[in-house]
């Protein structure tokens, strides 16, 4: 009986000894969890000038001309100048294909149009990142600027921001 | 008897305060003999009327502008009506101040693991700040211990100048970086002056005094008062001071075998009627657990050749004393050196003599002599502590009150074996009980939403030791962060997450990223070339770091978490907050919702799901959150990380009245501090 309760002492210090050190391994040493990455397939709708408009669901890391030839390739009269076929499509976009003469209001693959820092209104500056009602306002108070270089006369706007605003903005 | 029951009374008194301490005479009849239930109560009573007395000094004045004069140790100024700490930078050196400024109470901790200067200062008896101060005039000390810093350090090389003021006078800023290897190699004690030190300059002058005769211990005691009234009070010095004290008139009366524990139990309490806030310091509680640890755990003497027996008693005191104060040290500094022990082995002697030889030659002029064995031995102690600095060690983060039991519950059966009190199965019986009750439970996952001023950062603490950070606020905050992790038991980070390359989010990341081991690190598409994601790039790929890039449609999973993108489109345009990532994390049943700096514009284009808790856009700015992004995500906590008196307006009022209408509970850095938010 003795030598059970011996035994019994034995196998219960074993077993909480290999549970602490189970608890201690990980402040031991350093071990990073596997990350799993997943895409989802992106659906688009594209309008415009294609042979089938329509929603279309894209393999992963689809480009814009992955959505046109989903829509069946463009049309004749399409304007492919006004696009960015290289650009990667998202999830949840519309790609709208202009019409060669047509502005082409599309919100994918086209670089926004620049506003005129002399000419657009308040409104038009607003939708500018990084300008706000304020910002938008000193802009035109400053006025005229011969070139985009001028506009760090602005109070507000360093040589820094100024290489911020500079794609989106033209004299 | 008595002295423990001394002991307890004035420890009561002191942790509870006044008035509430009087509850503790409630505890009064647990003393089995009349005797020491009176010393109980005597110690209780006398210091309550102490705290009393002391009172609040500042409690009238607290936000009006003051002028406070005094001598200014340690930053702490000690004015005629209680001490005050001045915040000033940089700050001056010890001396004397006239300082006028704006009067304010301590400030907590904001995360978990920072400085907490109320603590800090609760524990040295100062109960107020002064904030943006300004110095009206300044003396540089001119005392006794200017005079003997000068002679101390006449002679000796720049490293061991900084090594001996630290070890005779305290000084321990001198050490600079060094002072971090103290520390890493175990050897931290050394610096602080304690039992260690009293006992070499008591051995020392037992020494000086041989020829008085009995007289020789009086003459001890007082060189040691005015060593004690040079250097400050600190209470590890204090407590030696006044044990070494009843040790020396006990000799001189003849009376050669005091009990130490006794003699430390009269030292707490006549430590806490001097100083009774003391309770509340780290270093008060290290001071003694530590002494306990090493009477507990250093064996009666045995006869044994001399050298044996040496080595023998300092390995087990140095064992005892780290075993007594372990989960203080895990909890406040993060980490155990693992091979303390050896690194106090070969230090102790040559600190043994450094402290008397440093002290010789600041008391008495013309020793210059001593300036070429004092650099010799200077230049080994540092070589041993910078040597073990580099061994590895046990990181651990923050214990909670169970851990602490837990710990002294495990602790007392062995000791009680060790002490032949208990037979070696029951005690080991009773050991593996505590340690698997402290085991059992799993550490259950949550969100640390971190206080990075007008920044971001928040750390995901998910089972089996998975961690994510998103975001890391200023560069500034980099080691403060690093302290926060480490307190929040996080020894490497699996996934970090950064928004977008904007320096309020990210700055830090890069030194984080080459200090602290991280498995992925997560970006936004790449974009214009900004030099932050430049520089964080390059940070990954010098810590080894895989990097991934993450937008709409993308999903990572680690842990048992997952992490959706909505944002931003990967051919987005527009600047960095536009730019931002934006994602769905969800833990079980559990969603939250981090925005990042996107804008609430976009929302239309996320999917909608219903969230437990809603990272606001942008530090609360107007164009962060909608109306949209509020119905479709209907969060029922929003947490808003934003600076206090920041320049920017953040957090929009529109927002937060936003935020109230739908009714979501509004929890702000500026405010509250960090927030944690469970996923259980």
């Amino acid at each position: 009986m003795a030598r059970f309760r011996l035994v019994a002492l034995y196998a219960y210090l074993g077993l909480v000894l290999l549970l602490g050190l189970a608890r201690l391994e990980p402040h031991l040493s350093v071990r990073f969890s596997s990350v799993l990455i997943e895409d989802v397939q992106p659906t688009v709708s594209v309008v415009g000038a294609v042979k089938n408009p329509g929603l279309y669901t894209l393999p992963p890391g689809a480009r814009v001309a992955d959505a046109l030839a989903a829509a069946g390739g463009a049309l004749p009269e399409a304007d492919l100048d006004a696009l960015d076929l290289a650009a990667p499509v998202g999830d949840a976009e519309t790609l709208r294909v202009p019409a060669a003469g047509q502005e082409a209001a599309t919100t994918l693959g086209v670089p926004p149009a620049r506003v005129s820092v002399n000419r657009a209104s308040a409104a038009e500056l607003e939708k500018v990142p990084g300008i706000g009602p304020e910002l938008a306002r000193r802009i035109i108070i400053y006025r005229p600027y011969r070139s985009l270089d001028e506009l760090t006369r602005v109070p507000g706007i360093g040589p820094r921001s100024l290489e911020r605003l500079r794609p989106y903005l033209k004299p | 008897m008595i002295p423990y029951a001394l002991a307890a009374g004035a420890l009561l008194a002191s942790l509870a305060g006044w008035p509430w301490g009087w509850l503790g005479l409630l505890a009064a009849p647990l003393w089995p003999d009349r005797k020491a239930r009176l010393a109980f109560v005597l110690a209780l009573g006398l210091v309550l009327l102490r705290l009393f007395l002391l009172g609040d000094p500042w409690a009238g004045e607290i936000g009006r502008e003051v002028t406070v004069t005094g001598p200014l140790r340690n930053g702490v100024v000690y004015d005629a009506r209680g001490p005050v700490l001045l915040e000033v930078f940089p700050r001056p050196a010890d001396g004397w101040v006239r300082a006028r400024g704006r009067l304010e109470r301590p400030r907590p901790a904001r995360n978990p693991g920072d400085f907490d200067q109320q603590v800090w200062l609760r524990g040295l008896g100062v109960g107020a700040v002064l904030r943006s101060a300004d110095v009206l005039s300044y003396r540089s000390e001119a005392g006794a211990r200017a005079a003997l810093r000068r002679r101390l350090l006449a002679g000796l090389t720049p490293e061991a100048a900084g090594l001996l003021r630290a070890l005779t006078l305290g000084e321990r800023t001198a050490l600079g970086d060094d002072k971090t290897a103290f520390r890493r190699a175990g050897l931290a004690h050394l610096l602080a002056l304690s039992g260690l030190h009293v006992g070499f300059l008591v051995g020392f002058f037992l020494l000086l005094g041989l020829p008085l005769g009995r007289w020789r211990y009086l003459f001890a005691l007082v060189l040691l008062l005015g060593y004690l009234t040079i250097v400050g009070a600190s209470p590890s010095l204090l407590r030696a001071t006044i044990m070494a004290g009843v040790w020396l008139v006990a000799r001189a009366l003849g009376k050669n075998d005091a009990p130490l524990p006794a003699l430390l139990a009269l030292a707490l309490s006549a430590h806490l009627l001097l100083q009774p806030h003391a309770a509340w310091s780290l270093s008060l509680w290290l001071s003694y657990l530590a002494v306990v640890g090493l009477l507990v755990f250093v064996p009666p003497r045995r006869p044994l050749p001399p050298l044996v027996s040496w080595l023998r008693d300092s390995l087990y005191a140095t064992l005892g004393a780290q075993l007594a104060i372990l989960p203080l040290l895990l909890h406040f500094f993060g980490y155990l050196p693992l091979f303390s022990p050896l690194a106090n082995l070969a230090a102790l002697p040559l600190a043994g003599l450094l402290v008397p030889l440093g002290f010789a030659k600041a008391v008495v002029p013309g020793l210059d002599f001593l300036s070429v064995p004092i650099n010799l031995l200077a230049g080994w102690l540092l070589t041993i502590a910078r040597s073990f600095a580099e061994l590895p060690s046990l990181n651990w983060g923050r214990l909670d009150a169970s851990g602490f039991a837990l710990y002294y519950l495990a602790l007392l059966p062995l000791i009680l074996w060790w002490r032949g009190l208990l037979r070696w199965e029951t005690a080991a019986a009773l050991w593996a009980t505590a340690v698997l009750a402290a085991c059992t439970p799993a550490p259950r996952p949550d969100v640390w939403f971190l206080d990075v001023g007008q920044g971001d950062a928040a750390l995901v603490r998910l089972p089996g030791n998975v961690e994510v950070l998103v975001d890391g606020g200023h560069d500034w905050d980099a080691a403060r962060l690093r302290r926060t992790l480490t307190a929040l038991g996080v020894d490497d980070l699996d996934l970090v997450i950064a928004t977008h390359p904007d320096s309020d989010h990210v700055g830090s990341l890069p030194e984080l990223l080459t200090s602290f081991p991280t498995g992925t690190l997560v970006l936004n598409p790449q974009g214009s070339g900004d030099p932050l994601e430049i520089e964080l790039r390059e940070a990954a790929a010098r810590g080894g770091v895989a990097v991934v890039e993450a937008w709409r449609g993308r999903s990572l999973t680690i842990g048992n978490a997952r992490l959706d993108f909505v944002h931003p489109p990967p051919n987005a345009s527009g600047d960095d907050n536009d730019r931002s990532l934006a994602f769905y994390l969800s833990v079980g049943s559990r969603r939250i919702f981090f925005a990042g700096d996107a804008p609430a514009s976009a929302a239309l284009a996320w999917p909608p799901r219903v969230v437990e808790v809603l990272k606001v856009s942008h530090h609360g700015a107007a164009g962060g959150t909608s109306d949209t992004l509020l119905r479709r995500l209907r969060p029922r906590h929003a947490w808003v990380s934003v600076g206090r008196g920041n320049d920017y307006g953040h957090p929009a009022a529109s927002v937060i009245a936003l935020l109230e209408e739908y009714g979501v509970e509004v929890h702000r850095s500026d405010l509250e501090g960090a927030w944690r938010y469970p996923l259980y």
